[in-house]
């Protein structure tokens, strides 16, 4: 994909106000929309990853499924990707620069999973 | 705002849908809990929870609801300043209303503290008012009229009264109470401590 592909791309959903979608496996991440907003939703995965497991650990709940937040008007998040292999385990996550219902915007990281989108 | 009133409201919350348990907090301290943890792990919780939101804040991120999915539930955290409210579910279909349900509960229950606050401020200024005297009313031998400046304009002086060469620095008549809060929230004050880092 060209910087210029890349550059459209993020142009394009940024605009829309559609996710841009990331997956993320065995400490690298990967997405569509360049290098930059990789990296975000790289620190956004370390960040959100690590208040989950810091908010369950007491509490027995150690095995994280997803992680969401809201911070001010965007959307963004992760999911195991429970098709993946369990020895490498993968994570699909999402930035959109919108509030969505987090319900919607489990189901567009499932769609996303299934290959439906992305 | 009393307990029996937080439990009330958020008995009704708890009771809704796959909910299993529910923690108010403030900061650290922790305003009320209903779960089926022991009391240890609601104040990890609770302290982890204004780590996060320290951190947030530091980082000048503008969280207001996390969502977390475990093995064994679901969390729903929403964050209204310094106020957190933290929701248990098995469901996690159940995020958005879980959260709209919060969100309601927690601009409820800071209008309820306004409203305390105010009370308790008036009845104060109605006591001080009780016990001050009547203000004296201006005898018109205090009354001074020099001549005009213009035509049709008059400048009015008021005559100072014996002993006062000047007047005082202004004071607020009433100063405003040391705010006492509810039993509710007596633990809610802040303490320091060492954070973690995220």
């Amino acid at each position: 994909m060209s910087q210029e592909n890349i550059e459209a791309e993020l142009q394009t959903a940024l605009l829309n106000k559609i996710p841009r979608y990331f997956r993320a496996s065995g400490g690298s991440a990967h997405g569509k929309t360049g290098v930059q907003d990789t990296e975000k939703f790289a620190e956004l995965l370390m960040v959100l990853q690590e208040c989950a497991l810091l908010v369950g650990e007491r509490l027995e709940m150690n095995a994280v499924s997803y992680a969401y937040m809201y911070d001010g008007d965007e959307t963004s998040g992760f999911r195991f990707d429970q098709s993946s292999d369990p020895a490498n385990p993968q994570v699909v996550g999402a930035i959109q620069n919108r509030r969505v219902s987090m319900r919607e915007f489990t189901v567009g990281l499932n769609e996303y999973m299934e290959g439906v989108k992305g | 705002m009393k307990v029996e009133t937080i439990q009330s409201s958020l008995g009704g919350l708890k009771s809704a849908g796959s909910v299993f348990g529910v923690i108010l907090s403030r900061e650290d301290s922790v305003i009320y809990s209903d779960v089926p943890f022991q009391q240890d792990r609601v104040n990890h919780v609770v302290t982890v929870l204004d780590d996060i939101g320290f951190y947030f804040k530091k980082e000048n991120r503008r969280v207001d609801q996390l969502a977390f999915g475990y093995d064994g539930g679901n969390i729903v955290v929403v964050i209204d300043e310094s106020y957190r409210l933290v929701v248990f579910h098995s469901l996690n279909d159940e995020i958005d209303f879980i959260a709209k349900a919060a969100k309601a509960f927690l601009i409820d229950y800071q209008m309820g503290l306004f409203a305390a606050e105010f009370e308790q401020d008036l009845n104060q200024a109605r006591a001080l008012e009780a016990v001050s005297p009547e203000p004296r009313s201006v005898t018109p031998e205090e009354v001074k009229i020099q001549e005009p400046l213009r035509p049709g304009t008059q400048r009015i002086t008021l005559q100072a009264e014996k002993g006062f060469d000047k007047t005082e620095p202004l004071q607020p008549r009433t100063q405003r109470p040391v705010t006492t809060p509810s039993q509710a929230t007596a633990t809610a004050q802040p303490r320091p401590r060492a954070r973690r880092t995220i």
